[in-house]
């Protein structure tokens, strides 16, 4: 009686999980487009993955099959561990807590959770892999349930384990400056990844033979990965006996992962767990501090101006603001520490030894700083090309200032070029000495500026005609749907075409005089090139200020959250 | 002022909004005047906060025209957007900004000069009671908190008319109260308010004229004695009753039978 109602229940929670899926999918077709390509790009690889298992654990020596098998199930385990770090949660569609309103047990929300998730796309996708496995290592009869549980086990486990990190780590990880510092953090990480995988074989090659005999990997092995692993290769060998001692151990430690995750959603429904320290600081920062005191009227500082003249309220306001959002919005970081893995990526091809070797072309430093440059101001075209994605639905709030649309502009190109050029700055600095030509600064400065000049031109156009709200979700950035996301991405990529043309022009004043014809000749086409990118700004800001005054309803429209 | 002689601050005609085939708001026509406290009531769905968008300019109309303070939204929208003051039912603010900083960004979006504008955040900053919570980011500010700062940014440059959705949900009696007070200053000065709620009392106690929309169109307009009259209402009954009656509303006294 009390399983018939368990089962039931069960099965009420799939079937909410599976009715709010499909209601998200035909509500949005954004999101069944955005899920459709997530399966065509995923799903072959995943396929691959699994075809490739397949291929070693047929032909590898039986105890390089299970070597393999371990690793496999660790890497899948430790994506899981992590996936909380990456913004993804298990259960998207539905919020536990909400059931808490049923008379269901917290170990029967859990279980229909877990169980709801075999849905989501990433455990589909995990899917083939394990089938493989399961295919494989059935050696017989026999072999074939303890093999089916301790991969079923595994996957339980995994995502139980999943769910109690997910659902400890809420108060903290969901916390806005936890998701802040995640922004930063994952570049630098994948940035630390790429200079490790870059340096490291160089200096010392790795003896895999070593490392699978080593007592680490051992070690490693223990973990709920290597002990299915291990029930699994032990019921291929016919050594049965091993095989269901690992398979008790997973089994106890997927019941305890269960019993876990069924306490941590109970307590953090009752409010006992989810906290966040960084919180409790600032509270107690907020009890001992004393109220600020109020500023006397006669003390307000009036700012003059310096240098007699002064920028329209609007525009300072604007200004202001975009600064304080470059410095505090999680996207901006994003985009920076972008910059920030692109510069790594260029210095470790620039002190290659490869880069400098005798057969190589002689120009290949001069060339390799030209084609850095363009890669960055393309690195830099999503911010220029969307300068109203960041304001989301406080865009009909700016809407409704009687300033004039222009001032808006002018706010956020000043506050955009500045930055820009900071970054491009720096970024031309470590280049030209990394390449060993520092001569070449001024020119790769110069070159920058008037090309970003010209990016926020065209950035100010394509901005009012095809907004896109930009969605912050753990460590990455999503467009507010993923169809109209990609189609946007194309048309960025079309207008970063069409920049790069109008461009060219700029880059021509440039390195013509320095390579082909005079140095002289740069107090000719310098100034023409400055003319030409200020009237080509000028021309954008008159056209974009009239068709912002006429299509702010719209942007509005666009930037505010999906329902 | 606006370019009109009479005291209409809010004038909206064969107003319409269709959203694919719903029609939200069915050409309704709205006459506010000046220093007038106006309220809008209808059942949800029926069309309030849609017309207030359009009459803010938030919102383009299907048909219709709208003068606010004089001016036509269609055509002179930053001029109606200099005189007005809006505080909408979902509220957006920049988020990242304190709350301080945000005050100061309104006003000078409005064209102020920086110590005015730090002048003026300041004093609101007190009257909602929101000094201590100043220098936080309004990511981190409850509802009730978000609402008061919007509320005080829709205020800080003095408009001549003033939009409020549901200006009282999720805010403290004590700041209620102190909401009150300066709206019912506002009035005594001049200020045309446009004011949206569920909560009759409030309606009832504030308003000097009410209009009743449901399924996008006006079903009754006045003082409190008009709308009796319209509703053929007792002369004792309040302004939820006539409200119920004007909108039809069913309302049940039995229960179910199993409940």
């Amino acid at each position: 009686m009390i399983v018939q109602q368990a089962l039931r229940y069960l099965y009420l929670l799939w079937w909410l999980k599976l009715r709010l899926m499909w209601r998200t999918y035909r509500r949005h077709l954004s999101a069944a487009v955005g899920a459709l390509l997530a399966v065509v790009f995923f799903l072959p690889i995943a396929v691959g993955v699994a075809f490739g298992c397949f291929m070693g654990f047929r032909t590898l020596e039986p105890h390089m099959a299970e070597h393999l098998l371990r690793g496999v199930l660790l890497g899948a385990y430790l994506m899981w561990l992590f996936s909380p770090l990456l913004g993804y949660e298990l259960t998207e569609e539905y919020d536990l807590s909400k059931l808490f309103l049923y008379p269901i047990s917290p170990r029967l929300i859990t279980s229909g959770a877990i169980l709801g998730s075999l849905l989501d796309l990433g455990v589909l996708l995990l899917l083939p892999t394990l089938s493989v496995a399961l295919i494989a290592f059935t050696k017989s009869a026999i072999a074939f349930p303890i093999v089916l549980l301790a991969i079923g086990l595994f996957l339980f486990h995994t995502l139980a384990l999943s769910q109690s990190i997910n659902l400890v780590s809420a108060g903290v990880l969901r916390s806005r400056r936890a998701r802040d510092l995640m922004v930063v953090l994952f570049p630098l990480l994948m940035t630390a990844f790429y200079l490790v995988s870059q340096i490291l074989p160089r200096l010392h090659r790795v003896n895999w033979s070593r490392v699978l005999d080593s007592r680490a990997w051992d070690l490693v092995s223990y973990l709920p990965s290597g002990l299915a692993a291990r029930a699994v290769a032990g019921a291929a060998r016919g050594d049965f006996g091993p095989a269901l001692a690992f398979l008790l151990v997973l089994t106890i430690v997927s019941l305890s992962t269960l019993y876990l995750a069924s306490w941590l959603v109970q307590h953090i429904y009752a409010g006992e767990v989810a906290s966040t320290p960084i919180r409790r600081r600032a509270a107690r920062k907020a009890r001992a501090a004393p109220p600020p005191p109020l500023i006397p009227l006669a003390a307000v500082p009036v700012r003059r101006a310096r240098f007699g003249f002064q920028l329209p309220p609007a525009i300072e306001a604007v200004a202001a603001k975009e600064f304080r959002y470059l410095l505090r919005d999680p996207y901006f970081k994003h985009s920076l520490m972008m910059a920030v893995y692109m510069l790594v990526v260029v210095i470790i091809v620039l002190i290659s030894p490869r880069t400098w070797r005798p057969e190589a072309p002689r120009d290949l430093g001069q060339m390799l700083l030209w084609g850095a440059t363009a890669m960055m101001l393309f690195m830099e075209a999503p911010i220029a090309f969307n300068i109203f994605g960041t304001e989301g639905p406080a865009a009909s709030l700016l809407f409704l200032f009687p300033c004039a649309r222009r001032h808006i502009l002018v706010g956020k190109n000043l506050v955009l070029f500045t930055a820009l050029s900071t970054v491009n700055i720096i970024f031309a600095l470590v280049l030209s000495v990394l390449a060993r030509r520092p001569q070449l600064l001024p020119a790769l400065i110069l070159w920058l500026e008037l090309a970003i000049i010209m990016l926020v031109s065209c950035g100010n156009l394509i901005s009012i005609w095809f907004p896109v709200r930009i969605v912050m979700r753990g460590w990455s950035i999503r467009r507010q749907s993923a169809s109209r996301g990609l189609t946007y991405r194309l048309l960025h990529l079309a207008i970063a075409a069409v920049a790069g043309c109008l461009s060219t022009p700029l880059l021509a004043a440039v390195i013509l005089p320095i390579y082909w014809i005079s140095r002289f000749w740069l107090a000719l086409t310098l100034p023409l090139a400055l003319a030409y990118a200020c009237t080509c700004y000028l021309a954008s800001l008159h056209f974009a200020a009239r068709a912002l005054a006429q299509r702010e309803i719209e942007i509005a429209d666009a930037l505010r959250p999906e329902r | 002022m606006g370019e009109v002689a009479d005291n209409r601050t809010i004038l909206a005609s064969g107003l319409t909004k269709r959203f694919g085939d719903v029609i939200a708001v069915d050409s309704i026509a709205l006459e506010v005047h000046a220093g007038e406290f106006f309220g809008f009531l209808g059942p949800n769905g029926a069309g309030k906060s849609t017309t207030i968008k359009m009459l803010c300019g938030l919102l383009r109309p299907t048909a219709g025209s709208i003068r606010v303070a004089g001016y036509d939204i269609g055509k002179q929208a930053l001029e109606v957007k200099r005189r007005i003051g809006v505080l909408p039912e979902e509220i957006d603010l920049y988020d990242r900004l304190t709350g301080a900083e945000f005050l100061v960004f309104a006003a000078r979006m409005h064209g102020m000069a920086l110590g005015e504008a730090l002048r003026r955040s300041g004093d609101l900053l007190g009257l909602m009671e929101l000094t201590e919570a100043k220098d936080k980011l309004i990511v981190d500010y409850s509802l009730g908190m978000k609402k008061k700062i919007a509320f005080a940014a829709a205020l800080i440059h003095h408009p001549e008319v003033l939009f409020l959705d549901e200006p009282f949900n999720g805010i403290d009696p004590i700041s209620v109260r102190a909401i009150r007070n300066v709206l019912r200053h506002l009035t005594e000065h001049g200020t045309t308010i446009f004011f949206t709620s569920h909560v009759m009392e409030v309606v009832e106690r504030l308003c000097s004229r009410v209009a009743i929309i449901n399924r996008g169109r006006i079903v009754g307009e006045g003082g409190l004695a008009e709308l009796r009259e319209k509703a053929k209402a007792a002369g004792d009954s309040s302004l939820e009753d006539i409200f119920l009656k004007l909108v039809e509303a069913r309302v049940d006294e039995e229960t179910l039978s199993w409940l």
